[in-house]
């Protein structure tokens, strides 16, 4: 029993130390990775835009008003205003709502279904992993944008569609991964040890293999969300975005591909993609670097 | 060697009889009714008797087995079936394009060439200066900005100071390859961006890695040159993981010509693709995937049998 009173009294001391411990951890990891932090800052500002987004538009973005049309950016309107004199700043807004959305359930579905499909595939072994992997090696010889315009040509454009659209191409990174680290993991001394106190296959998988996958697959996500936001955009300025007039980064530059003379219409939607995908990879190379010093780019 | 070669080819095969087989579930089984798909779902109401037509049409009314060994027969005898809305064979309507998208790839190849050797050889050669910081944000920058962002950019700068717009008409590498080449450098050289940034970034590491070795340190404490131990040690050996990214480069370059050929005005497979699936010409998408994936498998046997010239080191089992 003394015991078990020490062990909350330590508890209790060690909770606001903890926040200190935390706040520390941060301070040293932007002092170490000056650009890891500065993107993980420049994701998390996005991630409030979009999740704030209608509190945070000074104008609606759908309304038009043709007297205000193509004014350059001001006080009024920081970002300008596009043909329609629509609030380009509050397109923005908007427009980050839905490439956050699909951008992070993209990716985290990518490397989710991606890992558990490699996992299965290398725990299966033998030639049910020959035929998953020959697959996905399949999989991998189209170029992203072909599979993922082929998708959309027979799902429709809408917004699931996308999302699935944009996974299936990236199972594949994912699935070489977690495979390749489950076959080594496999050989190790814990796992014939659990199997041999009659762990069962899922036991095995989900407390002695998945733990290992994780750093791996933090690190992946964050390179598979740039990839995924930079594919959302591309379909926008494709057309086969979410549908119009929803305000989306791409569509905004297919549109402004089309006026010459105000070059803010082009700027500021570009920018924001450049800066999400930007953050994200970033962000990745940093994450690689605390996680996985092997992998540590010279 | 021989044996080898036999065996890339024979998995050629199997490679594209899979490639055939995973567009064939992806876009005729999975999705479930293409028919529906292609006469527009937005109505609700559907003609019964167009539905019926349709799917005679496309071959939808028989048993799955039936469609598949069909569709597997006709796409190996080079058949991919008929455009829905002009009626013209597939492979005839891309055969026309194909020449614009390869002709944009190979330039955008020849930049990236161009462009990623000098600045991933120079930044790790001023590894951490001023040269090699700016060059990495060269790196950085690139890969994330899109490329049609920039050429919107691009073409609405030109347009404004210059009264440059983007062609109506271009050449062939076959027709005229000078003027295609000089009609192809700018978009080629938007798109090479990113792959160049990648390649840069992959380069120095690479080079980085070798510079460390110890090799490389050998070479130096005999007394060799340092452009010797750079030009012949370090880079020769350096270049062996980039030329590997060279397929995935083929690939990435094709998504950006899709994209970059709308920017452009240039009639290649992407702008087809992109029309194709807005008319939900679902057999003229499908062609277009296979034609690419074709395009893909046979680079990726070219690059297979070079690097077992290349590189010594592969053991062909």
């Amino acid at each position: 029993m003394r015991v078990g009173g020490a062990n909350e009294k330590q508890a209790k001391t060690a909770k606001p130390s903890r926040w200190l411990r935390s706040a520390r951890a941060i301070w040293r990891f932007s002092q170490d990775y000056p650009l890891g932090a500065l993107s993980a800052f420049i994701l998390f500002t996005m991630i409030m835009i979009a999740i704030l987004g209608p509190l945070l538009t000074p104008y609606d973005p759908l309304t038009q008003n043709l007297r205000e049309r193509l004014q350059p950016p001001s006080l009024a309107h920081l970002a300008g205003t596009d043909q329609f004199g629509r609030d380009i700043m509050s397109r923005l807004i908007i427009g980050a709502r839905m490439a956050m959305f699909i951008g992070f359930t993209a990716s985290i579905s990518r490397i989710t279904i991606g890992g558990i499909i490699g996992i299965i595939s290398a725990y299966a072994g033998k030639k049910t992993d020959m035929i998953i992997q020959r697959f996905m090696d399949t999989f991998q010889a189209f170029p992203n944008m072909v599979l993922i315009i082929a998708l959309i040509a027979v799902l429709g454009p809408s917004i699931p569609n996308l999302i699935i659209a944009i996974t299936v191409p990236g199972l594949p990174g994912p699935n070489r991964l977690t495979r390749s680290i489950t076959l080594s993991v496999r050989e190790h001394q814990f796992i014939e040890a659990a199997r041999s106190i009659g762990a069962t296959p899922a036991r095995i998988i989900f407390l002695h293999i998945v733990p290992q996958c994780v750093a791996a697959y933090l690190i992946l996500w964050s390179g598979s969300l740039g990839g995924a936001i930079l594919a959302e955009s591309s379909l926008g300025f494709l057309g086969l975005g979410v549908p119009p007039p929803h305000p989306a980064w791409g569509a905004s530059l297919n549109e402004a591909m089309r006026i010459h003379g105000a070059p803010w219409t082009a700027i500021f939607p570009g920018l924001a993609i450049t800066a999400a995908v930007f953050a994200a990879n970033l962000l990745g190379d940093a994450l690689r670097d605390v996680w996985d010093p092997r992998l540590k780019r010279l | 060697m021989q044996r080898y070669l036999i065996r890339r080819l024979l998995w050629l095969i199997v490679n594209i009889w899979m490639m055939v087989t995973l567009l064939f579930f992806l876009m005729y089984v999975i999705p479930g009714d293409v028919a529906m798909v292609m006469l527009g779902e937005e109505g609700g109401t559907i003609d019964p008797v167009q539905y019926e037509l349709l799917r005679e049409r496309l071959g939808l009314n028989r048993p799955l087995h039936v469609q598949y060994g069909e569709w597997i027969w006709n796409a190996l005898q080079g058949d991919l079936g008929r455009s829905y809305w002009t009626g013209a064979p597939v492979v005839q309507e891309m055969g026309i394009r194909f020449p614009y998208t390869m002709g944009l790839t190979v330039v955008g190849m020849f930049w990236v060439t161009i462009i990623a050797i000098p600045v991933g050889v120079i930044s790790a050669l001023n590894r951490e200066t001023l040269i090699d910081y700016g060059l990495r944000g060269f790196q950085i920058t690139f890969l994330a900005a899109p490329g049609f962002w920039i050429a919107i950019l691009v073409l609405s700068f030109l347009a404004v100071n210059f009264r440059w717009h983007p062609r109506i008409e271009y050449a062939t590498l076959w027709s005229d390859p000078v003027t295609a080449f000089q009609q192809y450098a700018l978009p080629g050289f938007i798109l090479g961006l990113h792959s160049s940034a990648n390649n840069a970034r992959m380069l120095r590491s690479s080079m980085l890695e070798i510079l460390g070795s110890d090799f490389v340190r050998t070479a130096r404490a005999k007394g060799l040159k340092e452009r010797t131990v750079v030009y012949v040690h370090t880079m020769r050996n350096a270049f062996l993981p980039v030329l590997e990214l060279f397929g995935s480069d083929v690939q990435m370059l094709i998504s950006g010509t899709i994209v970059m050929e709308m920017v452009f005005n240039i009639p290649g497979l992407g702008t087809l693709m992109i029309s194709a699936v807005n008319a939900r010409d679902i057999p003229l998408v499908t062609g277009i995937a296979v034609y690419i994936g074709l395009v893909i498998i046979g680079v990726n046997l070219l690059l297979d049998i070079l690097y077992a010239f290349v590189d010594p080191r592969i053991h062909y089992d």
